[in-house]
């Protein structure tokens, strides 16, 4: 109660202070006519802007083209979350440079080498039922022929998988309504074994992708694949194939895709549950179902300048963007299957003209309505696709072109929200640096009658195409894991480290070193390691961390690896020591205040090297040692000292009931780890040993590194704390 | 605009319900529908509506207003951000805190072509350190070049921590331009930072090494005698953007692990100032009962100033009277020299410090140590004093002067626990500091030795970085704090959290954070703030330019490979086919290329297109071979066609919605030869993966595969065996029929044991591969044979 009341006070000055106006930046309409905004800005201001730490209602996922990375934003606030390497190496996480990540790689390659990027255009996420379940996102490799999977428990990759025949994907993927399979269709033609150049051996072919998931139900711990023994593949004739959609509920089981060929467009549409099993060939262990066995199952639906197709929401139509926008009636387009080739007009359920340059459409929660870009108006229409009737219109400053609306592509679209992608991006204003511009979208706000733009966000290295939005709370991420885990299958790995336990393990007869080395706030273990020129070293390191957010970094100088240590995981640095002398390594990850002196030296000796590899160290006179006794006992004064300020916050906490607030929980937790950090008292029991022996160095040196620990104590005690007094109103 | 602040006001006052209701606002705010079921519309809503739907309270409207920025009203502020582990350079907007460029440095980015085509392959190459090849980079600190201490908007320079380089930029294009390595240093960290004209980069090592690069073994006798710390002061034209190692030298230091530099500027022009945090030149070795390096790092109350007079040194460097020394190609200014002319002195400062900061007038250096809860202000004019009268407290270890604590200090200020680094006001005499450990910035005067003010940070900021904050003109307005950790700010996307960046308003007398942004990609340590006004980009280059040579100042930039339209043409020079074509208006010359199958291809593309809307993506789908054309840019792509087919070439204009489309068929006319090489190179792949960690697959795909079948790839084996048909070796099918177990096995163990039966050698002669040794044990062997015959009935059942 004395919180609430506190608030109420700040908030009641606050508002003094809006009426008497103390300068032009500390009212609202100050800063309106400073920096030149209308009443629609400060609307849009603040439906966008994101206070305190809140949270976004939706996570949006880009497709970003050639950069072969994931983006993760935030809608409404547009705030990029994260990058994530998919197809593309991305050293900030080790990916394609540690070797967990470089083996799953290489293992779905079919080539002598990874690719080094992607072209990854409409994302899909995993389904069940019909809905997004959050756990998977897919993406498909349209450069480099590859599929890829990733978890939504940590945001990492998890799969990546080249395809065994085509030689050109189309950038896309959609999964269907129980992510039974994932979908990936060729582009353009190409024949598919690596010899012919001959016409009459181009193909075309979509590929279902078998996934299976755990059944165990674990939260957190997603651990799907796509199975390529499982999957098969449909050949078509040697058509452009292009976007396309599965169908659910009563169409589930059916694929539908745009084809063209000789400037003529079609829409395929394929009956695959039908199809599985019976596959009449196999080629790079791929099974095929050939064009003469899919007869009956396979049938083509000509359109004009048809270039999207998407299944309604409910399953029962398909809209077709093409000259003029066409509703396909699902049950009598399939049910028109077995006849072979499909006339228009007996499955169309109405057509009508919707703008000039028509790019896409999206759905939302209200029944029949679906939004369209007219790119060459600089509109978004909405309309009713059954009636075909027009309910709005919006006008852009920009050619809109992609459109999303957050769930917009599952059994429940949402109604607040469309995202608009600008691919021109052309601004009177500041908006770039350089010749190399990012990509914009816009964020556009349908959740009243009249479609407003409310904001223009940039996304640099990305060449956006398709997005997918999701609510938040659907995603369950984890914030650790579980220790020693190999991130990208999930499973305990056999280099999993603890703590007293690290070791270098060394086969002289094949040069082989293995480093089994922990990582914590804030040291390396081990922090020596000697190597012989030539041998092939690994660092295998696991760290130890279990607080939130304490990811700790390592490399070592000009070796060009480079690993990204979340909470829990463990992660392997392979290299070929083959340059001798003296490399600092180091945490890469500001972890706490004495991150810059978590470091260690690698020492590589020549080959045929005879010297000593071991020196003197060097004696203390009676002065040094003297100074070192009095360091000794200073050092036990602030160890006291600082123990009695720990003592108070730890008070603090638990008389306001810290236990209350998870994250603060997770908080003191962690600082009283710190002290735990200290090994049953290792750090403690050494320097009152040494001080008993009168060796003051070593006695010195160890209460130095327990006072450490109480410094990390103390970091994370403080910050707990302020966390706390916000969250119960106290100012500090 | 009346009506809107009556609004507040009763906002405001509903707003207590708001805070009754919203105990955990990390959970809540801004997901709550305001009426129904989430996610359904919510009908028109006005401001009101939305304040009240959304949580928000007075600043933070303020906040929002202060912030947002419409199509038609421009950013004031480009924020440059070395992008730590990431290899690029994350640059966003102020105060809008949008990311719009991802500058390169040292790691591929295929967004931006870089690592993908020739020509910026030759620019990584010239990064590569001792023929290592390095495709990464951990950046820290970026510099903007000055002329009289002000930005002069022409160049950016930023160092690599983990392999000690420093990049160069153009404004121009913002596109890098020259890497230079350090070549005595194994790492850096107090760089790059300019000298006030621009005459040098600082670049001061990090952990101190031997600078001969050889192996000493490791005491702590040797670590005084051979490991050096240094400080380099790179000779930099600022005309061409161009580092000149011949100009340059390096101050031989202790071991002390030296870590951030300043310039001095007006009253201390011609100065430089370093820190370092392990004067105690200890080295640890918790793993045999050492004390780890951070006990003995930190055991000392206090660290080393460092104050170098590098305009001195340079009329001496220049006179041949100094740094004569020259070690791997750099001229070395030898701790002796320094001691002698009187270039190099210690000051004590707080342990374990980060930031040294030259305050706007030159007059102040600020050192904030994080462990220690004060920041320490030393005046220039005593150093000097001190220096001139030989006022010194001693000699260190290596005999350099130190000059007392009392000598140079103008006054300490208890700012926070663990204070990191400092950014200077307009206002003169006023400082903000960034306190990691009690996660704060604490706004102070230096002059008067007096604490202004708090803002909280979330959480534990490490730099932070003002309008122009470190130039002889602040602008003040807008400060960053960089958090390293964000906890719990922002919708949680996995173990690995993005940074927070955190915009604070710092134009009235009180500080107030206007807005969290997250740091998606990397960790940026620091931070550079320009105005807009301070520079000038281009959109276009000049038709057949290498952006890697291009600057705006000299005219060699123009690409050997430029092609104008009509020129068009295919060369076969030896083995490599050289393609001349051009990308005309969204249509490439020539459409289709013709090669054999082991020939080398060089497709040199110019794009003629001189609009900002001409940005192409061109590639060579399968054969992993793509770059990005910027308007007038040559560049090359190449590769040798090892595998034969037809592979579609494709184009896609970024800034346009079409899509890519198909240009034409790159044809690849077999070769049985290449083709062999091909195979070859991916069984020596395979080789070198067995080096590594075993291929683990996940709990789902184990349970898809058969017995054996793990052992079978791990071995590599299905680089060249397949069942049912040849593949670059024989066909498996049914092979546990035709030859005996015991054959299989010893076949497997040692090829060459059958290798001279004539079976053998048929197979030999068709294949032209012979079975390699993949050292499987002999455990495993059998898992193998097993598995090939059960696999085998299973084809032959399917």
């Amino acid at each position: 109660m004395i919180a609430l009341t506190k608030r109420f006070l700040v908030a009641f000055l606050t508002l003094i202070l809006f009426a008497t106006g103390m300068n032009a930046q500390q009212t609202l309409d100050g800063v309106k006519k400073a920096r030149g905004l209308n009443d629609n800005d400060i609307l849009a201001a603040v439906k966008t802007f994101m206070p305190r730490g809140g949270r976004d209602e939706y996570f949006g996922f880009a497709g970003t083209g050639n950069s072969g990375t994931m983006i993760v934003y935030g809608i409404p606030s547009m705030r990029i979350y994260k990058y994530v390497g998919v197809f593309s190496p991305e050293p900030w996480q080790g990916y394609g440079f540690d070797d967990e990540s470089m083996l799953m790689l290489k293992k779905g390659s079919l080539d002598d080498r990874i690719a080094k990027y992607g072209d990854m255009r409409f994302p899909a996420f995993a389904e069940k039922g019909g809905k997004y379940d959050g756990k998977y996102l897919f993406y498909s490799d349209g450069a480099n022929s590859r599929i890829a999977l990733l978890g939504l428990d940590d945001f990492e990759t998890k799969q990546v998988l080249a395809h065994p025949l085509f030689h050109n994907c189309y950038a896309g993927v959609a999964v269907d309504q129980n992510t039974d399979y994932v979908v990936q269709s060729s582009q353009y033609p190409a024949p598919w074994d690596l010899k012919s150049v001959d016409v009459k051996d181009f193909k075309s072919g979509v590929t279902f992708w078998k996934f299976e998931d755990a059944d165990n139900g674990k939260e957190g711990h997603h651990i799907g694949r796509m199975i390529k023994e499982k999957s098969f593949t449909v050949e078509l004739p040697a058509y452009s194939l292009d976007y396309f959609d599965t169908g659910r509920e009563g169409s589930d089981g059916y694929v539908y895709g745009i084809a063209k060929k000789d400037g003529k467009s079609f829409i395929y549409v394929i009956n695959y549950k039908a199809l599985a099993g019976k596959a009449d060939g196999s080629k790079n262990n791929m099974a095929i179902v050939s064009i003469k066995a899919s007869a009956g199952n396979v049938a083509f639906i000509p359109v004009s300048g048809a270039s999207k197709v998407k299944v309604t929401p409910n399953g029962k139509y398909a809209i077709v963007v093409a000259d003029e926008t066409v509703v396909l009636d699902l049950s009598k387009v399939n049910g028109a299957l077995k006849g072979g080739n499909i006339d228009l007009a007996s499955v169309k359920k109405s057509s009508f003209k919707v703008g000039s340059g028509v790019k896409d459409v999206a759905f939302e929660m209200r029944d029949n309505i679906a939004y369209f870009s007219a790119y060459n108006e600089k509109k978004v229409y909405k309309f009713d696709y059954s009636s075909g009737k027009k309910l709005g219109e919006v006008a852009l400053d920009f050619k809109p072109s992609e459109l999303m609306v957050p769930q917009g592509l599952s059994s429940d679209p949402h109604s607040n929200y469309l995202i608009a992608v600008d691919k021109e991006g052309i601004y009177k204003t500041r908006h770039s640096v350089g010749p190399v511009r990012p990509s914009y979208q816009h964020l556009i706000d349908i959740s009243g009658d009249k479609m407003t733009d409310l904001y223009t966000m940039s996304l640099p290295q990305a060449n956006v195409y398709g997005n997918v939005g999701i609510k938040r709370t659907t995603i369950k991420p984890i914030i650790r894991y579980p220790l020693g885990t190999n991130t990208r299958t999930g499973e305990i790995s056999t280099f999993r480290t603890v703590a007293g336990q690290e070791k270098i393990e060394r086969d002289p007869k094949t040069h082989r070193v293995h480093i089994f080395g922990t990582l914590i706030r804030s040291h390396i273990t081990p922090e020596i390691v000697e190597v012989n020129e030539g041998d092939i070293v690994t660092f295998h390191l696991t760290n130890l961390e279990r607080a939130e957010d304490e990811t700790h970094g390592f490399t070592v100088d000009t070796y060009g690896k480079h690993g990204s240590f979340e909470p829990g995981k463990t992660a392997s640095l392979t290299f070929v020591a083959d340059r001798p002398g003296v490399f600092p390594y180091y945490c890469t990850e500001f972890c706490s205040a004495l991150h810059l002196e978590m470091e260690g030296i690698l020492l590589i000796v020549p080959k045929n090297y005879k010297g000593p590899k071991t020196g003197a160290n060097i004696k203390l006179t009676k002065e040094e040692l003297a100074e070192y006794k009095k360091n000794y006992d200073d050092k036990i004064k602030v160890i006291n000292a600082t123990g009695d300020i720990i003592n108070g916050v730890v008070k603090w906490l638990k008389e306001n009931h810290y236990e209350k607030y998870p994250y603060v929980t997770g908080l003191v937790e962690d600082a009283l780890d710190q002290l735990g950090a200290d090994k049953g008292g290792a750090a403690k029991k050494k320097y009152e040993t040494y001080a008993k022996e009168g060796k003051w160095k070593d006695a010195f040196l160890w209460a130095e590194q327990y006072w450490q620990y109480q410094v990390k104590t103390a970091d994370v005690g403080l910050r707990a704390k302020k966390l706390l007094s916000e969250k119960i109103g106290v100012n500090q | 605009m009346k009506n809107f602040n009556l609004k507040i006001m009763i906002v405001l006052f509903g707003m207590t319900l708001i805070f009754a209701s919203c105990g955990d606002k990390g959970g809540k705010k801004g997901a709550t529908a305001g009426s129904g079921e989430f996610g359904a519309p919510r009908g028109s809503e006005s401001f009101a509506d939305v304040v009240k739907r959304r949580g928000l309270n007075a600043d933070d409207v303020l906040a929002a207003a202060k912030t947002y920025t419409p199509d038609n009203i421009s950013d004031e502020y480009i924020a440059l951000n070395s992008g730590g582990q990431a290899g690029s350079l994350p640059t966003y907007m102020v105060p809008s805190m949008r990311l719009v460029r991802y500058p390169v440095n040292a790691a591929r980015q295929p967004y931006n072509g870089f690592g993908y085509s020739k020509e910026s392959m030759e620019r990584m190459k010239t990064g590569f350190i001792d023929g290592a090849e390095i495709l990464w980079g951990d950046t820290h600190h970026p510099g903007y070049s000055e002329t009289d201490a002000i930005y002069n908007g022409k160049w950016a320079a930023i160092n690599d921590k983990a392999n000690p380089r420093i990049y160069i930029y153009s404004l121009k294009d913002w596109e890098l331009k020259q890497t230079n390595i350090n070549p005595i240093f194994r790492n850096d960290h107090g760089g790059a930072f300019f000298t006030p004209n621009s005459e040098y980069i600082m670049e001061a090592c990090q952990y101190p090494s031997p600078y001969d690069h050889k192996y000493h073994p490791l005491s702590e006798v040797n670590f005084q005698k051979f490991w050096r710390g240094g400080l380099t002061y790179w000779k930099f034209d600022n005309d061409k953007g161009q580092i000149d190692m011949s100009k340059s030298f390096n101050f031989e230091l202790p071991p002390y692990t030296q870590d951030l530099s300043d310039a001095g500027k007006e009253a201390s022009y011609g100065w430089g100032f370093t820190n370092s945090f392990c004067s105690e030149m200890y080295y640890g070795g918790i793993e045999s009962g050492r004390p780890p390096f951070e006990a003995g790092c930190s055991s000392r109350d206090v660290d080393y100033l460092h104050v170098t007079n590098w305009k001195k040194a340079e009329e001496l460097f220049k006179a041949g009277k100094i740094g004569r020394k020259v070690i791997r190609g750099m001229h070395v200014i030898t701790i002796e020299e320094a001691k002698k002319y009187g270039l190099l002195y210690l000051v004590p400062e707080p342990k374990s410090p980060h930031g040294v900061d030259v305050n706007p007038t030159g007059e102040y250096i600020i050192v904030a140590g994080k462990l220690d809860s004060h920041a320490w202000v030393y005046s220039f004019k005593k150093i000097m004093a001190a220096i001139k009268n030989k006022k010194f407290s001693g000699k260190d270890k290596f005999g350099i002067p130190v000059i007392k604590l009392e000598d140079a200090l103008h006054t300490s200020v208890e700012v926070g626990l663990g204070p990191l680094h400092n950014q200077y006001d307009k206002t003169p005499g006023v400082v903000y500091t960034s306190i990691y450990v009690d996660s704060r910035i604490t706004k102070w005067n230096y002059i008067e030795g007096k604490v202004l003010g708090f803002v909280p940070s979330h959480y534990n900021v490490g730099h932070l970085v003002a309008a122009h904050g470190d130039s002889r003109e602040p602008q003040g307005k807008y400060l960053i704090s960089l958090d390293k950790l964000s906890i719990d700010r922002f919708n949680p996307v996995g173990p690995l959290h993005p940074q927070n960046h955190q915009l604070i308003d710092i134009s009235g007398d009180k500080m107030k954070v206007i807005y969290d942004m997250p740091l998606p990609l990397g960790e940026p340590h620091y931070t550079s703030l320009i105005n807009f006004n301070f520079f000038k980009d281009i959109e276009v280059y000049p038709v057949g330019t290498n952006i890697y040579k291009y600057t705006g100042a000299s005219t060699d930039y123009k690409s050997p490979y430029a092609t104008m339209a009509g020129g068009e043409k295919v060369e076969t020079k030896g083995n490599t086919v050289h393609v001349y074509a051009t990308i005309n208006n969204g249509k490439v010359t020539p459409a289709n290329i013709e090669v054999t199958q082991g020939q080398n291809v060089e497709i040199h593309i110019t794009n003629l297109g001189q609009t900002k809307l001409d940005h192409y993506v061109y590639e060579v789908a399968h054969y992993d071979q793509m770059y990005r054309w910027r308007p007038g840019e040559t560049a090359t792509l190449a590769f040798k066609a090892e595998k034969a087919g037809a592979y579609p070439l494709l184009l896609d204009q970024i800034h346009n919605a079409d899509g890519r489309s198909l240009v034409g068929y790159l044809t690849v006319k077999y070769n049985a030869k290449a083709d062999n090489d091909r195979l070859l190179a991916y069984s020596k792949r395979i080789q070198w993966d067995n080096l590594m960690q075993a291929f683990k697959p996940s709990a789902i795909e184990l349970k898809n595969l058969m017995p054996g079948e793990l052992e079978f790839l791990n071995y590599g084996c299905n680089a060249c065996h397949k069942f049912g048909e040849d593949f670059n070796g024989p066909d498996l099918l049914m092979v546990d029929k035709r030859r005996t177990a015991k054959w299989l096995e010893e076949w497997i163990l040692d090829p060459d044991s059958h290798f001279k039966d004539a079976d053998v050698q048929a197979l030999y002669k068709r294949f032209k591969l012979k079975m390699p040794d993949q050292n499987v044990s002999k455990e495993d062997v059998k898992k193998i044979i097993n598995y090939i015959a059960a696999k085998s009935k299973k084809a032959m059942e399917g």
